[in-house]
């Protein structure tokens, strides 16, 4: 099967791999531990939305070291959920006909980028909450 | 008589001569109690004793005299004799010769006892008195004396009387003594029987007293003050007996006597001794001698115990205080304390567990939402917008799939076609073009479905339109509502960590103190136990002291009532503490002058020239000092030197003040030494005063009376005549030994 000429399916997101890079997914890891999160998808989340914060497209990754998490786990398994974050990294990205392996990608250099942004935007934050208060003191961008 | 004027000092120290006169007229004698009545109606007089002081009064005022002429009448061994004697300052010395009881001490006695009376007699022995040799001589004494000095041929011849009479240069002019005795047929003598008739001036005027003075006080005061006080007799006429007496006392001793006799200290003494035997004899109790000192010394040794006691009652009620008051905040802040029940702090426990709990549930429902809502605050809001009403665009693309517009169209065309009454032909075209082209404005208004978000076909993109637009309307409020619970279950948490913080701390302070508690209640047990035995002690002496006050009390006031007030007694002894204090002062102040007369009279006597200054402490010590300063009492100490100290003493004395007193000696060199002999012989002759020498044949002779021809100016020889059958008796002729003096 063609990848890059099969469009995006909401279905396959679900049952799709995700990965980012390896130092990306150390972060993630380290900061999972340091806020004691209990779950992974938890503060990719977080990077991706601060990733989306910035208008360009992100660089994509170095390498592909990190470790995988299902679709649905990253999005949720709500399809509602889900479908609301495809329809956010698509509309950020500008593309029409966006492959599933394109979107992979592209979910990759996300997490990256936010990763970055957030370990720098929580510097000194030992709790949950005050996690949350650093990053709701981000200013709101048009 | 009246009495003196208390104000003034010189008016307080007329009291003082009034109690000597007192002691004078009274005094001598086993019984006082003349004396002591005397003193009686004296203190009854308000009078501040503590302000009278004792002057010296001999030393104040030196009154240099000269015995010019002695004669008596019946007295003793002479039956007559009149003695002219030397008083011209380059030839000053008299020298009366006599054997062993030709009458040399008469002579001494006529001279003593003319000029002072029963005063000479009670003052001579005070010297023997003070060595422990004689006993307080008595007036019954001196009249028994008396009567013995009566000439006994003379007396048995028919006489009846005796007496001395003393012709004196002196600074007021001439002055004569004559005293007489007289006596009864069976030769006794009697107080009154004593005439004294004093003479001044070349034409021998009768002195008479003022008529407010007793005579005898007067004569006496004039006599002291004229020649000199009764107490210097010893320093004026002195035999060797005298001398050996003296030098038998420690030379401080020594010292201390010749400084009273000098300043008349000598005249108090007594008195104070009469003051004091008067002050316990007044002050005794009516009925037992000493049971008002007995209670007075017991009430005051019981009153400095329970002054004591209550000391240590005040000590310790001072220590109770305090300690009560701290007792009693202790309990207090041990009440305020409190150290909470055992439910309290269950349910504190309880409560705490459960917000714990309540915080861990709230930290991950703020995770969870966070995690979820957060992206909606975080992400730029044009691209939520444009997700928004993609989504939206979406969800109406999905609602009419493709055909079933079409097939709603007819429906709504038939449904048209069915209305009653049926439209014409023309009217239905027309309503179903207008249908038609409005369906397909209505349907043709929505935008196309995103080619960008062809993955949303067949999916419900309505639902996840609300969830974007639900999500960002509630994301903030809804995270700063639990953030904000997080907070408040933190700060009641920590408010419980406080509260538990203080009731640790509070249960370390309750700790303290209830062990301070401990130890101020055993503290406050010991000193209460000890208040209580003090109390007791306390209570004890004063039931003691009670009846001891009361007696006492009574027996003062029982005294009173018979006229033995206590007021003269309390005054003697203010006043016989006035005097010492004032003896004990003014004494230190004379004896540099005194040292310094006794270093020239002692140089001039011991032939040993070792001695070169003779030095009085202010302890009135005396210190022979050599050419180094070493004490040679220290050192050496001789029986004869002490002699010569005497001597030198008596000398000294006699020269306190600048004055020069006459000296009359009995029996000079007798127990002397060769070298002792010309030196004492050299000093006393060369001396600028008057000098009386009775003296031995065996004494005064050959080398020695070459060696002071030259300064004699009179020479008397008592001569014994034997009368057949009878006593005999001493005449008196002029020259001395017929073969000294030739």
């Amino acid at each position: 099967m063609n990848q890059t000429a099969s469009t995006l399916q909401i279905g396959d997101i679900s049952r799709a791999d995700f990965r980012t890079s390896f130092a990306a997914d150390s972060e993630n890891s380290r900061i999972q531990k340091a806020l004691s999160l209990p779950f992974r998808y938890q503060p990719a989340r977080l990077a991706l939305s601060l990733s989306l914060r910035k208008s360009s497209v992100p660089s994509p990754i170095p390498d592909s070291g990190g470790r995988t998490i299902k679709g649905d786990t990253l999005f949720g398994q709500d399809e509602a959920d889900l479908t609301l974050w495809i329809a956010l990294i698509v509309q950020h990205s500008g593309q029409t006909q966006l492959s599933r392996r394109a979107f992979q990608d592209l979910v990759a250099a996300h997490w990256a980028r936010g990763m970055e942004m957030f370990s720098r935007s929580i510097v000194g934050a030992k709790t949950i909450e005050e996690a949350f208060a650093c990053l709701l003191e981000m200013k709101p961008i048009r | 008589m009246s009495e003196p004027g208390s104000n003034g000092e010189s008016g307080v120290t007329r009291w003082l001569d009034l109690l000597v006169s007192a002691r004078h007229l009274h005094g001598a004698g086993g019984n006082r109690r003349r004396l002591f009545n005397r003193f009686d109606e004296i203190f009854a007089s308000s009078v501040d004793w503590t302000a009278l002081v004792w002057t010296p009064r001999a030393v104040g005022a030196p009154r240099p005299f000269r015995f010019k002429r002695l004669r008596l009448h019946n007295w003793k061994a002479l039956c007559k004799a009149d003695f002219e004697l030397a008083s011209t300052l380059d030839r000053p010395v008299a020298l009366i010769g006599g054997n062993n009881g030709n009458g040399k001490t008469s002579i001494l006695e006529a001279l003593a006892l003319g000029i002072y009376g029963i005063r000479a007699h009670l003052d001579r022995s005070r010297l023997s008195r003070e060595n422990g040799e004689a006993s307080t001589p008595r007036r019954s004494e001196y009249n028994q004396a008396i009567e013995r000095a009566m000439h006994r041929q003379a007396f048995e011849r028919g006489d009846r009387d005796m007496s001395v009479t003393i012709e004196l240069d002196t600074e007021d002019g001439p002055f004569e003594v004559e005293r007489r005795w007289y006596f009864g047929d069976d030769g006794s003598f009697v107080q009154e029987d004593e005439e004294l008739v004093l003479r001044i001036g070349e034409d021998r005027h009768i002195l008479s007293p003022p008529n407010d003075v007793p005579s005898a006080e007067f004569a006496f005061f004039e006599i002291e003050r004229r020649i000199a006080p009764v107490s210097m007799l010893p320093f004026l006429l002195f035999d060797g007996e005298q001398i050996r007496r003296l030098a038998q006392r420690e030379l401080g001793d020594q010292v201390r006597f010749g400084l009273e006799s000098a300043l008349g200290v000598a005249t108090i003494r007594p008195l104070l001794e009469d003051l004091s035997d008067y002050a316990r004899d007044r002050g005794k109790d009516v009925i037992a001698d000493s049971a008002e000192a007995t209670l007075s010394s017991q009430i005051a040794t019981l009153s400095v115990e329970l002054d004591s006691t209550r000391s240590d009652l005040e000590r310790v009620e001072s220590e109770l205080d305090p300690l009560r008051k701290r007792r009693d905040e202790i309990v207090k802040s041990i009440g305020s304390v409190g150290d909470g029940t055992y439910q309290e702090r269950h349910a504190d426990l309880e409560l705490r567990k459960k917000l714990e709990a309540e915080l861990q549930t709230a930290r991950h429902d703020l995770l969870v939402a966070g995690v979820r809502l957060l992206p909606f605050l975080l992400m730029p809001t044009s691209l939520l917008d444009n997700v928004e009403h993609a989504l939206d665009a979406a969800a109406h693309s999905n609602n009419f799939s493709e055909g079933e517009d079409a097939r709603m169209l007819r429906q709504l065309i038939s449904a048209l076609e069915a209305t009653q009454p049926p439209l014409s032909a023309q009217s239905l075209e027309d309503m179903a073009r207008r249908t038609k082209e409005a369906w397909k404005i209505l349907i043709g208004a929505e935008a196309p479905p995103d080619p960008m978000h062809g993955y949303l076909k067949g999916h419900d993109a309505r639902r996840v339109h609300d969830l974007i637009e639900g999500s960002r309307s509630s994301a903030r409020s809804e995270i700063e509502r639990m953030t904000r619970r997080i907070a408040e279950v933190a700060a009641a948490i920590a408010h419980m960590d406080r509260q538990e913080e203080q009731r640790v701390r509070a249960e370390k302070d309750r700790v303290e103190l209830v062990q301070e508690l401990e130890g101020a209640n055993g503290r406050i047990a010991e000193l209460e136990a000890r208040r209580r035995r003090l109390d007791q002690v306390a209570g004890k002496l004063h039931a003691q002291i009670e009846p001891l006050q009361q007696d006492l009390t009574k027996r003062r006031g029982l005294r009173r009532s018979i006229g033995h007030g206590g007021t003269g007694a309390d005054a003697a002894r203010m006043l016989v503490n006035a005097l010492q204090d004032s003896i004990r002062s003014a004494m230190p102040k004379h004896y540099e002058e005194l040292a310094n007369a006794l270093t020239e009279a002692y140089r001039s006597l011991a032939h040993k020239g070792v001695v070169q200054t003779v030095g009085i402490a202010e302890d009135g010590n005396v210190s022979l000092l050599d050419s180094f300063g070493r004490n040679l009492r220290e050192t050496e100490a001789s029986a004869g030197e002490n002699q010569i100290f005497a001597m030198a003493l008596i000398a000294a004395v006699g020269s306190l003040g600048g004055r020069s007193l006459p000296l009359v000696i009995d029996t000079p060199l007798g127990r002397l030494d060769t070298v002792h002999r010309e030196r004492v012989l050299d000093y006393f002759v060369h001396r600028n005063s008057q000098t009386i020498l009775l003296s031995q044949p065996e004494e005064v002779y050959g080398q020695y009376y070459e060696r002071i021809s030259h300064r004699i100016g009179s020479e008397h020889q008592l001569v014994y005549r034997s009368e057949a059958g009878g006593l005999g008796e001493t005449v008196v002729e002029k020259g001395y030994f017929p073969r000294k003096a030739a």
